[in-house]
């Protein structure tokens, strides 16, 4: 037992002062951060309903009268309606794409065991170490030579490829961990092996397509580059693409209230999917991280 | 028979995912390697084999004195930004040990911190663009209205000089943490909740305080993630585009471009296809040697548990 000074209580005492002070310190910054998330939104959410002179005179205050007015010009005459469409068009398309070929390939890789089983799996999950960057000239020049540019499917078909990859490599060991025995059974009572696949060995992993059909949305849903070197067609703009016209058409009619607008308009769609799936995601890190 | 329904099954689920993923992906990546040893304008006959002569041209001017705005410049931005990246990844760990720790309102933290990440970078860079303006943003309300007049700058400038570089490139680098704190705080978060109880219960017995348990204990345990994140930062931070050219793209002068916005400038802007192939396979080989030096530099024997 060391020997305590007579000032030992004091000094403890004050220890535990400064771990408390450090820990509500610890709590602020938080606190700070979270305000750095929320109140840009919300001050945005505000300023859209706003006038432009308002939103110059008057930055703190709630609109005098409500400018629906800022969401139709953002929508018609910015095209956010345009832009949300094709979005969807393309998403949906790409998914389906992704999902389908992607669980395919997976399965067959997970479940069978065949010759160049190790080298199909190689082949694609290396395809996550290449960076798109790469392969964007070639690509281009394959998507001119085939008549996909400014069409929907150069999209399609593009984020398809470069998806596949982590799809294959998430699925494949979703689908490792399904027990044999149902497989038999189910084959041993007349089952076709394509059956096998749809009606069992599918919905039995369903959480698992649904992580990664989260993950392959908003990776879809958010990118920018492809689409900007792709479509110039305005009538085929995704959103991302789209906010950036929105922007400038702003900047240059200095209608900044249907940018405000624009971007609440942009906000949405990826605020509900988060909302819809955050557990999902989180999931999916979770899993990533201890892999 | 079943063998035979086995291999039918096999070739049919397989086959066109590899057809796709081969002509779209795989082909168009390795082709672009080789088109960097070509001069080549984009009109299909105009294809000349010159051998190492882009890089060579890469090289001079890379290292040419008296030119200034040129590969040097972005890689310096894109060095920039690497350094902001190990900022993050910082402020990641230290919130991922605090909400580990479940302060009030913790699944709040978790929920709003990484929202950032999945927004798209355009509306991203859309939401900044109106809180950093000078006039009418956010924050330089919020410094006139406290009085601090005199720090209410044009955030997103590119001719207002700060050390080293334009403040728009420091808004950049603020935004980057901003956008990617939440998913290392997962990350971390996950590698943090897979330490054992006892080893943190057995050192707060022995009087540790908790900044204690941080860097003797969780920071060591969780060494492997950290290595990753860096990792991530690096290639990241290399790769960067979207960004830069939402914001600057119209006014930018080469003062906020990276390395990618060259590479753009120089392809599908320019049409110097091969020289800009060149500028990818840099880009890549760079990464490639980055991410293997960091990842060696950071080795750390591993610790068992």
């Amino acid at each position: 037992m060391p020997k305590r000074s007579p000032l030992y209580s004091v000094q403890k005492g004050a220890e535990r002062l400064a771990a408390q002070m450090s820990w509500f310190a610890a709590q602020l910054m938080l606190w700070v951060f979270m305000g750095m998330v929320v109140f840009p939104m919300l001050w945005t959410i505000f300023a859209s309903f706003k006038t432009s002179p308002e939103i110059f005179n008057d930055p703190w205050g709630i609109p005098d009268v409500f400018q629906f007015q800022n969401y139709v010009t953002a929508w018609t005459k910015m095209n956010a309606g345009t832009y949300i469409l094709n979005s969807l068009i393309v998403s949906a398309g790409s998914l389906l794409l992704i999902m389908g070929l992607g669980s395919m390939i997976a399965y067959v890789l997970a479940r069978y065991d065949f010759r160049g089983n190790r080298f199909f799996f190689f082949f694609f999950v290396s395809g996550m170490m290449i960076p798109g960057y790469l392969a964007f000239i070639p690509a281009w020049f394959l998507h001119r030579s085939l008549g996909l540019l400014d069409t929907y499917w150069s999209l399609i078909i593009q984020y398809t490829a470069f998806n596949l990859p982590f799809t294959v490599f998430m699925l494949q060991s979703f689908f490792k961990t399904l027990p044999k025995e149902l497989e038999e059974a189910a084959v041993v009572d007349g089952a076709s092996l394509f059956t096998v696949f749809w009606k069992i060995m599918l919905p039995l992993s369903k959480s698992g397509l649904l992580t990664v059909s989260v993950f392959n949305f908003l990776g879809v849903w958010n990118e920018f580059t492809w689409v900007l070197i792709t479509i110039s067609d305005e009538k085929l703009k995704t959103l991302p693409l789209g906010a950036v016209n929105i922007m400038q058409q702003a900047k240059y009619a200095t209608d900044w209230g249907a940018m405000f607008a624009g971007f609440v308009i942009i906000l949405i769609p990826t605020f509900a999917v988060y909302i819809l799936f955050q557990s999902k995601l989180t999931e999916g890190i979770t899993v990533g991280a201890l892999k | 028979m079943n063998k035979r329904e086995q291999r039918m099954l096999i070739l049919t689920f397989l086959l066109p995912g590899l057809v796709l993923y081969t002509v779209f992906n795989v082909y168009p990546s390795l082709r672009g390697i080789l088109i960097s040893f070509y001069d080549w304008s984009g009109l299909s006959g105009n294809m000349t084999f010159v051998g190492m002569k882009n890089f060579a041209t890469l090289w001079r001017e890379f290292t040419d004195p008296h030119d200034f705005y040129n590969i040097r410049l972005y890689l310096a931005h894109n060095l920039f930004l690497i350094f902001f990246g190990f900022v993050t990844t910082f402020l990641g760990l230290v919130a991922a040990a605090i909400i580990n720790e479940k302060p009030w309102g913790y699944q709040l933290f978790r929920i709003t911190f990484f929202f950032p990440n999945v927004l798209a970078i355009p509306a991203t860079a859309m939401l900044w663009s109106l809180v950093l303006n000078p006039a009418f943003g956010l924050v330089n309300n919020v410094l006139r209205s406290i009085g601090l007049e005199q720090f209410a700058l044009p955030w997103l400038s590119l001719q207002y000089q700060w050390p080293l570089f334009k403040i728009g490139l420091y808004s950049v680098g603020f935004i980057v943490i901003w956008g990617g704190i939440g998913w290392f705080m997962l990350l971390f978060l996950a590698a943090i909740q897979n330490i054992p109880h006892e080893l943190v219960e057995a050192a707060v017995l022995d009087g540790a305080t908790k900044v204690q348990v941080f860097f003797k204990i969780t920071i060591p345990l969780i060494w492997e993630t950290i290595r990753t994140v860096m990792v991530y930062n690096i290639i990241g931070a290399l790769s960067g585009f979207a960004l830069n050219y939402v914001l600057f793209e119209r006014i930018s002068q080469k003062h906020a471009d990276l390395i990618m916005n060259y590479f753009y400038w120089q392809s599908f802007k320019a049409h110097n296809w091969g020289y800009a192939a060149a500028i990818v396979v840099v880009i890549f080989v760079v990464t490639m040697i980055f991410t293997l030096v960091s990842y060696k530099a950071l080795y750390r024997e591993n610790l068992q548990y």
